[in-house]
């Protein structure tokens, strides 16, 4: 039984790598975690506690839950890290489709400074929901608050990210 | 369900994150501007989350992230992960699997050695004596001569 768990994980991670890294990636965008060591730890990490996994939940939103987890206690060991805002914006270049223009690239490095900037709590749910387009029960079952309480979080965090981008200047008639 | 003139700042908050997120009509829309007129912040508030861009797409396709290495990396880990757990699950199978039929065996030949040995179950020698046999020594044939010689 176990094995075919596996067999079967082992078979679903070249499809499921792709979108974890992409939302992980906006996740710890202008912290000093990789991306990539955190998706390595999250395969090894699910991959041990297979016969844990119940299919009541997708086996992406179980893995995220890893992810996320691991993050933040990456997170918690670097608390003496520099801050967020004291990243440049340069560092927010990192996947772009290439067909954007120049002022089209300088708005988006904008905005994923100003997501980067938001708190853990806040920035969590708007990667979540907006940027890898989860549904309030499967951020729900991921985050374990109730959904009146993300979609509360969320306007926080748009209020949020309208008044940053208004700081930053972009967006302005 | 409350009309809009009657919702709680909080709930008219969820109500500017539903439209946010493209979920209401747009009546529903004109009910809550309508509403948002007694709130002049919230208002405020309405009016610039509903002038974000659009942040879905700044992180490109899921495609642009995809890496054949690191996948091909993260299968290897996970073989060498097998490895190391066979061993340790080969020998706890081996251990339950033989550990009983051994027990059993030993079972099996004591009682078969009992049986064989019939003089043991009458008491005439026990295991030790039949495994270590009485050997003479040298201080009691010394006893035996001295007896001879004081009988003489």
């Amino acid at each position: 039984m176990d094995q075919h768990k596996k067999e079967e994980f082992k078979r679903s991670i070249g499809e499921l790598y792709p979108r974890l890294h992409r939302a992980m990636s906006a996740y710890l965008a202008g912290s000093s975690v990789e991306s990539e060591d955190i998706l390595q730890e999250t395969f090894l990490k699910a991959y041990r506690n297979i016969n844990t996994f119940k299919n009541q939940s997708s086996l992406y939103t179980w893995l995220y839950s890893i992810a996320r987890n691991l993050a933040i206690d990456e997170f918690r060991k670097r608390k003496h890290e520099k801050l967020r805002s004291a990243t440049p914006v340069d560092e927010f270049d990192i996947a772009y489709e290439t067909d954007s223009t120049e002022d089209k690239r300088e708005e988006i490095q904008l905005l994923r400074k100003a997501i980067a900037e938001l708190p853990e709590l806040l920035r969590s749910i708007v990667v979540m929901k907006t940027i890898d387009g989860m549904t309030y029960p499967e951020i729900s079952e991921i985050t374990g608050v109730n959904e009146q309480t993300l979609k509360n979080r969320m306007f926080r965090a748009r209020k949020e990210l309208a008044d940053s981008l208004k700081r930053m200047g972009v967006n302005e008639p | 369900m409350k009309p809009y003139n009657q919702k709680t700042p909080e709930e008219l908050e969820i109500k500017i994150n539903d439209a946010a997120d493209g979920l209401l009509s747009n009546k529903e829309l004109k009910d809550l501007e309508k509403s948002l007129g007694a709130h002049p912040a919230l208002l405020q508030d309405y009016r610039s989350i509903m002038n974000l861009p659009d942040i879905g797409g700044i992180y490109g396709s899921s495609e642009l992230y995809s890496n054949p290495k690191q996948v091909y990396n993260i299968l290897q880990m996970l073989d060498k992960e097998d490895e190391k757990t066979s061993f340790y699950d080969t020998t706890v199978v081996w251990f339950k699997k033989y550990a009983v039929a051994a027990s059993l065996l030993i079972l099996a030949l004591t009682s078969l050695f009992y049986v064989t040995q019939p003089e043991l179950l009458n008491g005439e020698l026990t295991f030790e004596e039949f495994y270590y046999p009485y050997e003479e020594l040298e201080t009691e044939d010394y006893a035996t001569y001295l007896d001879e010689w004081f009988e003489q």
